[in-house]
Order: structure tokens, then sequence, then C-alpha cells
């Protein structure tokens, strides 16, 4: 379906570029925010990655990997020029006036909420490395089989294999530590 | 397998990240093995627990209004419109193309049937242009003809008591202040389209022998006749909007702009004046001043008319019909006018021939000219 959308795309066909806009949007945009952890800075790289796919469709080959699977790798890559930026200490103009010079002490109404399972869950991606994140969130979010793994994130199968193994490892720990866990690592 | 499944390898088997030879082995020691089947189911438990809360997690973002086509359609669509193919460019801009010519030769054709019928609107212009004229000083006449054959006196059997000369002359005496008046008779002419043709001609020629006060005369006239009407003036030359019949009578925008209609002046008042001798030569120049004439009286007496070797006057009615339309005379053309005082014959010409229209005041550099 796809492929079909995509051969009617590359010929300028407006609809075909919509479909295909409006079907990989969420799991682009799903993606991304679980390897970010922000749902704003999600959708930023969610546009970027279908704008310049949609743009680019000239430099996807249907015989290499599935659409999906590309719009896959410029979403990990997207994000790891993110996370990138985030660990040098540079921010956007644009994101220091939209959240403000960075808080770090969660208010009452955080805590409260950290209590959530879903917020432990949120602490404990937080806490795997940007590889165990993208290699969980791709196996357990996306579906995608470790050889797509790999040819997501260029790697040897057996890499991908290990380092869904240490996501998972890591992200039950951190689920095991319980809420204090949760509520320490806000804190931190 | 003798030893116990270790607990990352019992991870791997619940995540699937094993080959098919190493789940083989681990399923193998499993069935014979309580305590590692017990380990595999746990972690197989814990990781579909992880999956399922990574899941669920992932499961709530929503995409926001900011990242709808709409929003981005500008920035992916111009990029697609190029991939398009050729042909279908082509197609779809000869389409917008011939949409667009469409479009444009009906707002032409609209507009020129609406500027067709506008005469209110011409009239307006007309009338701009007769006080326009009435405020700028007219210019010389070039003649280009000598005079027309004498005709009777009188009336010039146009309906016009008195010709161009009468009132030229009536205007030099008049001076500034009767100046105006005098430019009303050239404007008022609603009967000369009854004139023939051979007349209109020659009337033609008597009008563009006529002196600078003549002109200034019919200035208006012609004037407001180029704008509205067929008759062109002499130094607007041979205008297209001549050809262009006008839909407002001759003097309806003069009375249109609160001017009384043509007021004529009594035959009786001015006299006329005596011939000259057959073979007799009027002076050269003639200033108006020498007759005491008024300030409008700068230029000089009797045109430099053209004649062939034979004497003949070189009048070429086909030239003057061609340039004055039937119809479109104005009464101060008039061939039989009789001559303003203090005005000489113009030089060059027959006396039988020449009228006392014909040396009415031409403008010194005027002279001479073909």
């Amino acid at each position: 379906m796809n492929d079909e959308l995509v051969a009617r795309a590359r010929t300028g066909d407006e609809q075909a570029l919509r479909l295909l806009y409006e079907g990989q949007r969420r799991r682009v945009l799903r993606l991304a925010s679980a390897l970010l952890g922000d749902n704003d800075e999600a959708e930023d790289v969610m546009q970027d990655v279908l704008v310049y796919a949609l743009t680019h469709l000239e430099n996807y080959d249907p015989r290499r990997a599935k659409f999906s699977t590309w719009l896959h790798v410029l979403t990990v890559n997207r994000c790891r020029d993110r996370l990138r930026r985030r660990s040098t200490g540079w921010r956007r103009m644009a994101d220091w006036l939209r959240t403000g010079p960075g808080v770090t002490v969660p208010g009452p109404e955080d805590r409260a909420e950290r209590l959530d399972a879903a917020r432990r869950v949120e602490a404990g991606l937080r806490r795997l490395t940007p590889l165990q994140r993208e290699a969980l969130v791709l196996r357990d979010v996306e579906e995608l089989s470790f050889s797509e793994m790999a040819q997501v994130l260029d790697v040897p199968l057996r890499t991908a294999q290990a380092r869904v193994v240490s996501a998972h490892a890591a992200m039950r720990r951190a689920l095991g530590e319980g809420t204090s866990s949760a509520v320490g690592d806000g804190d931190r | 397998m003798d030893a116990h499944v270790p607990g990352p390898l019992a991870l791997a088997h619940a995540l699937g990240a094993l080959d098919e030879e190493e789940r083989g082995r681990v399923e193998a020691h499993a069935a014979a093995c309580p305590r590692c089947a017990a380990l595999l189911e746990r972690e197989a438990a814990a990781a579909a627990a992880v999956r399922a809360a990574v899941r669920s997690a992932a499961e709530r973002v929503r995409p926001g209004s900011r990242s709808d086509w709409a929003n981005a359609a500008p920035r992916i669509l111009p990029s697609a419109r190029l991939r398009r193919p050729l042909a279908a460019r082509l197609a779809a801009g000869g389409t917008a193309g011939a949409a667009l010519w469409i479009a444009l030769t009906a707002t032409l054709v609209t507009a020129a049937a609406g500027v067709a019928s506008l005469p209110p609107v011409r009239a307006g212009l007309r009338e701009a242009a007769v006080r326009v004229q009435m405020a700028l000083p007219a210019p010389a006449v070039a003649p280009s003809v000598t005079a027309p054959p004498p005709a009777a006196p009188g009336p010039d059997g146009h309906g016009n008591p008195r010709s161009t000369a009468t009132a030229t002359a009536t205007v030099v005496a008049a001076g500034e202040a009767a100046g105006a008046e005098g430019r009303r008779p050239g404007k008022e002419a609603p009967d000369s389209g009854a004139a023939g043709m051979p007349d209109g001609a020659s009337e033609a020629d008597a009008g563009r022998k006529a002196g600078t006060a003549n002109a200034e005369a019919q200035s208006p006239a012609s004037e407001v006749d180029s704008l509205g009407a067929p008759t062109p003036t002499p130094w607007s030359g041979r205008g297209s909007s001549h050809l262009v019949p006008s839909p407002v009578p001759r003097g309806a925008a003069t009375r249109a702009a609160g001017q009384p209609p043509q007021r004529r002046e009594p035959e009786t008042a001015i006299p006329e004046p005596p011939r000259a001798p057959p073979g007799a030569r009027p002076p050269a120049r003639e200033t108006a001043e020498a007759r005491g004439a008024g300030p409008r009286a700068t230029v000089t007496a009797g045109a430099p008319d053209v004649t062939d070797p034979a004497g003949r006057p070189d009048r070429t009615p086909e030239r003057g019909r061609s340039q004055d339309a039937p119809g479109r005379q104005t009464p101060g053309h008039g061939p039989t006018a009789p001559p303003a005082p203090g005005t000489a014959p113009a030089p060059g010409t027959a006396p039988e021939t020449e009228t006392p229209d014909s040396g009415a005041e031409q403008p010194p550099g005027r002279r001479g000219r073909p």
C-alpha cells in the first residue's frame, strides 16, 4: 500500500502525498516522542522527518527497505541530533522562549503524577541510554523485527538484539526500584 | 545443557533475541528443569509488562494541530509539483493560460464596449478640453494652400451669415474682451453639416489660409471638434478623432459648460473692404499695430499663399475635403466672407481669386511655409 502511494507521490500526486503524511505522522511522532521524551520536540521532529521524506522521495529505495523503515531511520537520526544537542547543553532560543530556562525542580503536582505507572515508565525510559531507548522503542513500540532494527540502527543483528536485552534489563531495574526511584530521578 | 539458564539468556529468550540454535537449547533445558522453566516464564512476563508499559506510554501521544497536513502542505507541495511530469505541468499551465487569456479578452471587450457607450464622459472631456483651450493661447496656423476662388459676399450658403474673417475682424477690433465672444461663433456651427463637399473643401482651404486671429477665432471650435467632432484643427493635423462621428452635436459642449449659444454679429456692422485691383500685390506684411488693431494684432496680414507658376491657386479640394469632413465646416471658413477691416489680400494671389478671408493675419514665422 505504501509502495503504491510512494509511487504516486513520486509523480507529484498530492492526494498520495497527503495519504502518506496522514498515515505515517502518528507513527513517527510516537517514535520521536518515545525517544525524546518531549512531545513538542517530537512534533517538530515529526514534521521535519515527513517533510524531508516527502520532498526527497527520490532518496528512498523500495528494494532496500520498507517506507516505514526509511522513516524510522530518518526519525532516529533526527532524534539523535536532538539528543546530541541536549547533551551539549545547547538549546534553541525558540525552545527557551517556549519552555523557559529549564526548571529541574518538580512541583507537588509533578511529584504526584510521577506515582502513576505511566510516569514510572517514562522515568525508566529516561534512565536508559539513547541506544537502549532506541532499541526498546523500535522493538516494543514500533514492533520491528531485529533485522529491521539492525537496518534502522545500522548495526549488526546481534548488536540490535543485545541492545534490546540491555534496554529491557535496565528498564526492569528502573521499574523495580519503585516510585522512590522515579521520584528520585525527577529530583535530579 | 546441564547448567541452569542464566538470567540474561532467559531474558533474551523472552525477548526473542536468540537465534534458532540457542532457543532450541534453552527450551530443551527448560523442559527438563522446572526452575529454569519458571525463570523463563518470569522473564517473559516481565518483558511483556515492560513492553506494555512502554507501548501504553507511547500510545498516549497524539499529534497536535500544528502538525496537520494543512500546515505541512506548503512545505511539501511545491517540490511535489516540480516532480510532476512535464506533460502534466504543461497541461496545467496551458489550461491556466487559456483561462487567463479568455478572461483578459473578455475584460478588454467589456471595457471597450463600456467606453463606447459613455457619452456623458465624452461630453465631460470635451467640456474640460474647451476650458483648457480657452485658457491657452492658440498656436499659429500654417498656410498650406492658396485662397479659394471668390464667391458671393454675404452668407456663405450654409446658413452662416458671416465668415471667419468677419469674426476675426470683430475679435481684433474688440480686443481680448471680445475675443471670447468672437470665438463662440466658431464653435456654433449646427448647420454646417449640410454643406456640400466642394464648398466644404473651399472653406477648409480658406480656413487654413486664415491668420492667427482667424485661428484664434476658430481655435476653440476646432479644438472642440477635434475632441468630439471630426473637424480637425489646423495645428492638430488629421487626428484620428475626426474619423469618429460625435454623438453630441456641435456646440453642445459649450452649452453644457454654461455658455450661451452663438451670437451672430449683424452683417451690417462690418464694412465691406475695398477689393484690390487686378494684379495689385498687397503688402507682404502688415502688422496689426500699424492698423491700430487690438493687442492681438501682432501678426502679419496675408498668408504666403503657394501658387503655381500660372498664378492659379494651389487649391486641392480633395485635400481639403479629406482633411475637413463634410458638414463639419465652421462658419469662419467660408470663402465668401467679407474681409476684415484693415486686412489686405494675401500676396501672390490673384485679386479676383483673393477673398477677404484669405487675407487674414498670419504669424510671421509661418510665412512662406507650404
